[in-house]
């Protein structure tokens, strides 16, 4: 099972491919990066975001033969992820293997493994017969989590929030389980009580762009609902996380898109109405039943 | 976001004798905002939105799944569900009534239920290609029916 969501940005023969997740379902294409600007262009314009965005930096550092910039220069377009902590990781691999490209090589390859280790993580916790409702796209990471849940004799199914405005939950989750042939349905984003309170799902797995030590998560918006929600019915919230940090989840800037993308999934040409758009929600850590790192740290409530 | 006054938020779809009740809370409060929710499967946000601007009241769209934020900012101070019905201590609204009454409950938010318009959400077409792409690709309808939302949650 493989998904091209799961490596969805490549570095070969000096140039950064990158699949244009804003044209799925629709058609698998790739755009070239060459330099900084066209990779800030591709970050900026959401072409990649989640795993697809810290490989971005990764392989842009490599071009540039440069950190603390690239760092700075995507952290200023997507405000809310942490690419400075990346940075201290490219450094700190920098300081055992001298050449970028090589350091940068190691930590990608570890990445993709610790992903597969912490699908199977998460899967020893998930009941027998998993009902998971999720939002927005994991990269990949749900059908490593299907493939571990099948490997130990259990079962599972998923239910995807479509995740307006940009539909990734529809255009790429329902895409990449379909594909893979594992048992899918989309559900609108209003829906999410309904599905808890019928009984048609039995837990719920996000991925989060933020987490604090605190157990406090920054991810797309609606994982506050859905947190909030899932938790007024009992049924447990997991979610992944990436080397949760020592900070106050207030302190992080929300990063608010321009109002004329709320609409840009819509059939019509307008003239539309004023429009908030934020991208992210704060899910405090008294909403959250488990907590699975990218370092293999397993915390339950 | 952080520019918004005290939101009143509309579930459903107020007639044109609620957005004349609506007119008259904004003059009477000038730092209320009038907040319209999408209403997946069909979008009828944009249609209240019309008849809000028809009526010469200013508001703010959102997408259903950027209530929550608000919700936990405490920036929603009352929710008005426009309902379809009451059937078995139940108030039945469209898709997503449940989900929206749920959070004002846990945020402990007022909701004050006010019978809604009778249209039919059936009259609107799909509200986005994608939509029509689900259909094909995968002969997906995703079910949109009205919800019941206990009459304890809204008292």
């Amino acid at each position: 099972m493989y998904s091209p969501l799961a490596f969805p940005v490549r570095l070969q023969k000096g140039t950064i491919t990158v699949l244009d997740e804003t044209r799925l379902p629709h058609e698998e294409t790739y755009i070239e990066v060459r330099n900084l600007k066209d990779a800030l262009e591709v970050l900026g314009q959401m072409k990649t975001r989640a795993f697809g965005q810290v490989l971005l930096f990764f392989y842009s550092c490599v071009l540039c033969g440069e950190i603390d910039t690239v760092a700075e220069a995507f952290q200023k377009t997507r405000p809310t992820f942490d690419f400075l902590q990346l940075a201290d990781t490219v450094k700190e691999a920098t300081q055992t293997t001298p050449s970028l490209k090589e350091a940068v090589k190691r930590i990608v390859e570890g990445f993709d493994e610790k992903r597969k280790v912490r699908a199977q993580q998460l899967a020893a916790i998930l009941p027998p017969t998993a009902n998971i409702l999720t939002i927005c796209n994991i990269s990949g990471e749900l059908i490593y989590i299907f493939a571990a849940l099948r490997e130990i004799g259990k079962k599972a199914a998923f239910f995807v929030s479509e995740t307006r405005p940009y539909l990734q939950g529809t255009r790429l989750t329902l895409w990449e389980l379909r594909q893979a042939a594992i048992p899918t349905r989309a559900i609108y984003d209003n829906q999410a009580a309904m599905v808890m309170k019928n009984g048609s799902v039995n837990c719920v797995i996000t991925g989060s762009d933020r987490s604090t030590k605190r157990g406090d998560i920054i991810n797309k918006i609606g994982t506050y609902a859905m947190a909030r929600l899932a938790h007024y019915f009992h049924i447990p919230f997991y979610v992944l996380t990436q080397f949760p940090r020592a900070i106050d989840i207030g302190e992080i800037t929300i990063e608010e898109r321009p109002q004329q993308e709320v609409f840009i999934e819509l059939d019509g040409e307008g003239p539309w109405p004023e429009a908030l758009y934020p991208s992210f929600d704060i899910t405090p850590a008294e909403f959250i039943s488990g907590w699975i790192d990218i370092s293999g740290e397993v915390r339950c409530a | 976001m952080n520019e918004l006054g005290e939101v009143v938020l509309l579930w459903g779809v107020p007639s044109n004798k609620e957005i004349t009740m609506i007119k008259e809370r904004g003059e009477a409060n000038r730092d209320l905002c009038v907040l319209v929710p999408e209403m997946r499967p069909h979008c009828l946000g944009l249609e209240v939105a019309k008849r809000l601007n028809k009526g010469g009241i200013k508001h703010t769209y959102a997408t259903d799944n950027m209530l929550g934020i608000l919700f936990y900012q405490n920036k929603v101070k009352e929710v008005l569900f426009f309902y379809k019905d009451v059937r078995d201590d139940h108030v039945v609204g469209m898709c997503g009534s449940l989900y929206v009454c749920l959070l004002a409950h846990v945020h402990n938010v007022p909701i004050e239920p006010v019978r809604g318009d009778a249209m039919s959400s059936r009259s609107f077409r799909a509200a986005s290609s994608l939509d029509e792409y689900m259909r094909f690709q995968y002969n997906d309808v995703l079910e949109a029916a009205d919800e019941y939302v206990p009459m304890d949650i809204i008292r």
